[in-house]
């Protein structure tokens, strides 16, 4: 090879090695080894880990955790139990010749960002869609519609890259041209002067257009107690079914909901409240559909002693995918199925754990690949004995916001919030809920997460 | 296989030229795999309809979140607008996202010094909101002075939705920059806001007690929410059982919760009122009982009554039956 062949070949090297490794650089979640990596795991819903140059459809791994290891190699759990982004729950509402769709945020986990969203719009249910590109947003208005023609749609989520990375299930909606709407009656309006004004009349009277409502449509377990909570004010309680499924219906006025949906299982573990706002339009109909509730956890131990085994447990749509996630020094990724009774139970060898504080958090992947947010965080120790999972010893303060402990946090805990916001060492302790000597939007926000509203 | 080594065997041996290249190219690669995360920040703006406006015209601000994904559950933060050039004629929060208000923002509250007029806000919601275009809330503005002018958004924070209270971090917060004219001839602009005739909507009085809150005396909670003009103040009555018949209540006051009661020990019934700012009103009630040391009070005065009469009838009716049975 001649001088300058092998100076340009250098040159086309050295770029080469340049543009790949920032990749290699940032991306710590990347498996591989010490002589080999795999650069290119993007996941996708449809063909799992594809790049231009190479298709995996298939693998081998262990089947338990640790169970492929050997002195001369060792399989991380992760590679193919990466945890899918949550898929969006897409609201369409259908206007005059136009339809408004809003959808929750896919949240990235271990590397995956979202890059942004594909509207994927057809008139046959099914498809084909056409898709397109709205951006990094979770909204967006598909105009120029044909009034009473229904029309249907699907949201992609797409990772930094282009890929699509979670596909909501379909929604559909048929604009209709605009009608005057009969202006609700007006309940007699007392004066608005600081002073009294009278006792009795006034009360206003339910207002919502008859047709404007609001259905919401989920997953959670069989026999969950399915608490919806519209505008952090408890609007309905259901059971799911047999099957997991749950619905409920809400006549409203126009305008913007919001709503939170908790489960409590059948060992009453309360599942993290699933967000998201509804704009309602007068007159019309809105469906949201596939609302999928996170798992609950729990575990047989607090601490299990380095060696012995540690099962975490909780609820899940039945028959789907669990994804375990345990947080420590070295992240497993690993997966177990939910029973017919939406059951599921996770058995790990702690002797893959470093001593010390650890935590693990789940989620559903139902079917249609529906992924949900994780379950709350679940805290245990590796350490010297195993020391089992009992109710937490009653203590002054709830742990979960309850400032009154009265079983609820609802208006009553908010008020005492209230009544001490801004103190310093606040006479009730209690309302200091993270302990830090102010109670402040940090608090608040604490009882945020814990709200269960009156029930 | 080109090692790390070699590599840097090129670097020394290539010219400054090359090297830029080089830099360059590792550069722009690097910055445009680090993209998604440069630019996933959430961002706070305001809004307008327009960017240039006449001295009189009358407009809508509105304040948004895009979360970019994040469940973001409370918030809070100051809205600076410069008094001088710019009046505050009305706040609307009835399109907001935020359930739970904490500082509620209103005109009332609005804190106002030479310079700058304060909307303070702060509040939050159950599950949190993790769409792109949230309304926080709206703010109409009727501009006073010609001039190039900014809005700012203050000490803004936010926590996520994770029961720890994490704080968001690197939140971008973008002024609103407005140019106003002093053009007599253009048609004056005047936000008209949507007429609302819809009462807020139905809300829950919870009536409750702690020892740490003015020595455990009752006090009741309520919020309502209304999804037009917004929910702007509450009133309260207590009307006590039984002595309310006498003239004596507790008539329509102004409220906020927690309120405390005036009537602790008597059974009554409170009633709240929640207007919202076009005067729709909303009314629920709500039973206070006896307080226990009350009840048990009233509970001896019926058995000691109740004693008085029946004793001697007993008592007679033990002696007539026992000489009966003697003749």
């Amino acid at each position: 090879m001649s001088k300058y062949a092998k100076t340009t070949l250098l040159r086309f090297s050295l770029l080469t090695v340049a543009l790949v490794l920032p990749i290699l650089i940032v991306n710590a979640t990347d498996p591989g080894s010490a002589s080999y990596k795999v650069i290119d795991s993007s996941f996708n819903s449809v063909r799992e880990m594809t790049s231009a140059s190479f298709g995996l459809t298939g693998s081998m791994s262990q089947i338990a955790i640790g169970s492929s290891t050997a002195t001369t190699f060792m399989l991380n759990s992760g590679f193919l139990y990466f945890p899918k982004v949550t898929t969006p729950v897409v609201t369409a509402s259908a206007g005059d010749a136009k339809v408004d769709l809003s959808w929750t945020a896919s949240e990235g986990f271990l590397g995956f960002n979202i890059g942004g969203y594909l509207v994927g719009q057809s008139n046959t249910s099914g498809g084909p869609y056409t898709f397109t590109s709205v951006g990094n947003v979770t909204s967006a208005t598909r105009s120029s519609l044909t009034n009473s023609q229904p029309y249907f749609f699907i949201i992609q989520a797409q990772d930094a890259f282009g890929m699509v990375v979670a596909s909501s299930t379909e929604v559909s909606a048929t604009p209709v041209a605009t009608t005057p709407v009969t202006p609700p009656v007006v309940p007699p309006t007392p004066p608005t002067g600081g002073g009294s004004s009278g006792g009795g009349g006034g009360a206003g009277s339910p207002s919502p257009a008859a047709s404007t409502k609001i259905s919401l449509k989920g997953l959670a377990y069989p026999g969950a107690k399915i608490v919806i909570l519209k505008d952090a004010s408890i609007g309905k309680q259901v059971i799911a079914d047999s099957n997991g499924d749950f619905a409920a219906e809400f006549p409203v006025s126009s305008g913007i909901y919001s709503f939170g949906i908790y489960a409590l299982d059948k060992d009453n573990y309360k599942s993290p409240t699933f967000g998201f706002t509804v704009n309602a339009i007068a007159g019309q109909s809105v469906t949201t559909s596939d609302i999928i509730v996170a798992p609950t956890i729990t575990s047989d131990k607090s601490v299990v002693k380095i060696g012995n085994t540690i099962k975490f447990f909780g609820y899940s749509y039945p028959i789907s995918s669990v994804n375990i996630m345990i947080n420590s020094e070295k992240e497993i990724l690993d997966q177990t199925i939910a029973d017919k009774y939406g059951r599921w139970i996770y058995t790990l060898n702690s002797s893959l754990l470093e001593k010390g504080e650890h935590t693990t958090k789940s989620q559903t992947i139902a079917n249609k690949n529906i992924a949900s947010a994780f379950s709350s965080l679940l805290g245990f120790q590796v350490g010297d004995k195993d020391v089992l999972n009992t109710a937490p010893k009653a203590t002054a303060c709830s742990a979960h916001a309850d400032i009154n402990n009265d079983g609820k946090v609802n208006i009553t805990d908010f008020s005492i919030l209230m009544y001490f916001w801004g103190n310093t060492k606040p006479t009730n302790p209690c309302a200091d809920l993270n302990g830090d000597g102010r109670v402040n939007l940090q608090d608040f926000s604490i009882m945020m997460y814990w709200w269960t509203g009156t029930r | 296989m080109i090692n790390i080594n070699e590599i840097v065997d090129i670097w020394h041996r290539e010219n400054h030229l090359q090297r830029f290249v080089l830099v360059a190219v590792f550069s722009v690669s690097y910055i445009l795999f680090n993209l998604p995360s440069t630019t996933s920040a959430q961002t706070v703006t305001m809004k307008t309809a327009q960017s240039k406006y006449n001295v009189g015209d009358s407009f809508i601000v509105s304040l948004n979140l895009d979360a970019k994904g994040k469940q973001i559950n409370s918030m809070g933060g100051s809205i600076l607008i410069p008094t001088q050039a710019f009046e505050v004629s009305n706040i609307e929060i009835g399109g907001s996202f935020i359930s739970l208000w904490i500082d509620r923002p209103s005109l009332e509250n609005i804190h106002r010094s030479s310079t700058s007029s304060e909307i303070r806000f702060s509040g939050g919601l159950p599950g949190g909101y993790s769409g792109s275009s949230g309304n926080i809330l709206s703010f109409v503005l009727t501009a006073l002075k010609h001039g190039d002018q900014s809005l700012s958004v203050d000490n803004f924070n936010a926590y996520i939705n994770d029961g720890r209270g994490t704080a968001l971090s690197n939140v971008t917060i973008t002024k609103l920059r407005l140019s106003v004219g002093n053009d007599d001839r253009a048609t004056k602009i005047v936000y008209k806001p949507s007429d609302d005739t819809t009462s807020p909507e139905p809300f829950d009085i919870s009536l409750g007690s702690d020892p740490t809150v003015t020595d455990n005396d009752y006090f009741v909670s309520f919020f309502a929410v209304d999804k037009g003009s917004g929910v702007t103040r509450y009133e309260i009555e207590e009307r006590p059982w039984i002595i309310s018949i006498l003239g004596v209540s507790k008539l329509w006051t102004q409220a906020q919760s927690p309120q405390i009661l005036y009537y602790q020990k008597w059974i009554s019934t409170i009633e709240v009122r929640a207007f919202d700012a076009s005067g729709n009103v909303r009314e629920e009630s709500i039973i206070k009982p006896f307080n226990i040391g009350v009840s048990a009070y009233l509970l001896l005065i019926i058995v000691v009554i109740l004693f008085i009469i029946i004793f001697p009838r007993v008592i007679r009716w033990y002696n007539q039956t026992s000489i009966k049975s003697i003749q």
